[in-house]
């Protein structure tokens, strides 16, 4: 008797042990808060100009987010699709809130290249906001996002 | 900014400024025109200010961003911006993201302009 109950001790004592390591190395992201939800595809339209705007956001290695994104119209590339906007030093600067100070965005057509500051609130899981504005703060464009990708 | 797309026209009524914009107000372009006539003018003591948009072909977010926030700049500084002339898909942009509400707007250069004696007589 006094054997099984040890043996029984051991292996829920082992249990616990194993679960508690397995959930500790689980990556942060997966455990839920806001660090995980910016990882994604989204899409949304530029209210002003009817655009249609998609950005893939990814968590690096080095804790950095990183974008690439694309707009059917760029103005700054004569009102074409050809250029794209990228940064990959995206931090994570207040509950639900990400930002970049380096988002370079670049026309193929004429080679004209501007950098903004970008910042995307979440809203939920599946709904950000992302405001772009110059270095004096002055506002760009505002675009509602919509998740897209799913895990 | 010789080569800019927004052409800038400015006369003045009195104390009033009218600023004629004609051409498109664009990202890294327009925008930083119109900024900077708008800093100009301030400096030069000059709060009044009317923009009449009829010849505007295409505004940006960025255009509209810039109107915005140099209305916002304009009344810090006491004063006021007033549009004119706005063309169908002008007030349909501005009607949509909400900012006619923020700006008040006018028929023509004449209402506008008088506009500010009103303003000044009711305070």
């Amino acid at each position: 008797m006094m054997s099984r109950y040890l043996a029984l001790s051991i292996v829920a004592v082992a249990a616990v042990v194993l679960g508690a390591r397995v959930w500790a190395e689980r990556p942060v992201e997966q455990r839920g808060g806001p660090a995980l939800e910016f990882q994604g595809y989204w899409m949304g339209v530029d209210p002003v100009d009817g655009g249609d705007a998609r950005r893939s956001i990814i968590l690096g290695a080095n804790g950095k987010y990183a974008l690439a994104g694309r707009d059917t119209v760029f103005s700054l590339c004569d009102g074409t699709e050809h250029g794209i906007g990228t940064f990959d030093d995206g931090e994570i600067v207040a509950r639900d809130v990400m930002q970049s100070n380096n988002l370079r965005i670049v026309c193929f057509n004429n080679g004209a290249t501007v950098v903004l500051h970008s910042r995307f609130e979440l809203i939920n899981r599946d709904l950000m906001i992302e405001h772009a504005t110059r270095s004096d703060g002055t506002p760009v464009s505002t675009i509602v996002l919509h998740r897209v990708s799913q895990d | 900014m010789e080569d800019s797309k927004l052409q800038i026209d400015e006369q003045l009524s009195g104390d009033v400024a009218v600023l004629t914009l004609s051409g498109q107000m664009l990202l890294d372009d327009g925008d930083l025109a119109f900024r900077q006539q708008i800093h100009d003018l301030i400096g030069r003591g000059v709060t009044k200010i009317v923009v009449d948009l009829a010849a505007v072909t295409y505004i940006d977010s960025s255009g509209v961003g810039m109107m915005a926030a140099k209305l916002m700049t304009v009344r810090n500084a006491g004063g006021d911006m007033k549009l004119v002339n706005l063309t169908t898909k002008t007030h349909r942009l501005l009607s949509m993201i909400k900012l006619l509400s923020t700006f008040e707007v006018f028929e023509d250069q004449p209402s506008a302009i008088r506009s500010f004696s009103w303003s000044a007589g009711t305070r």
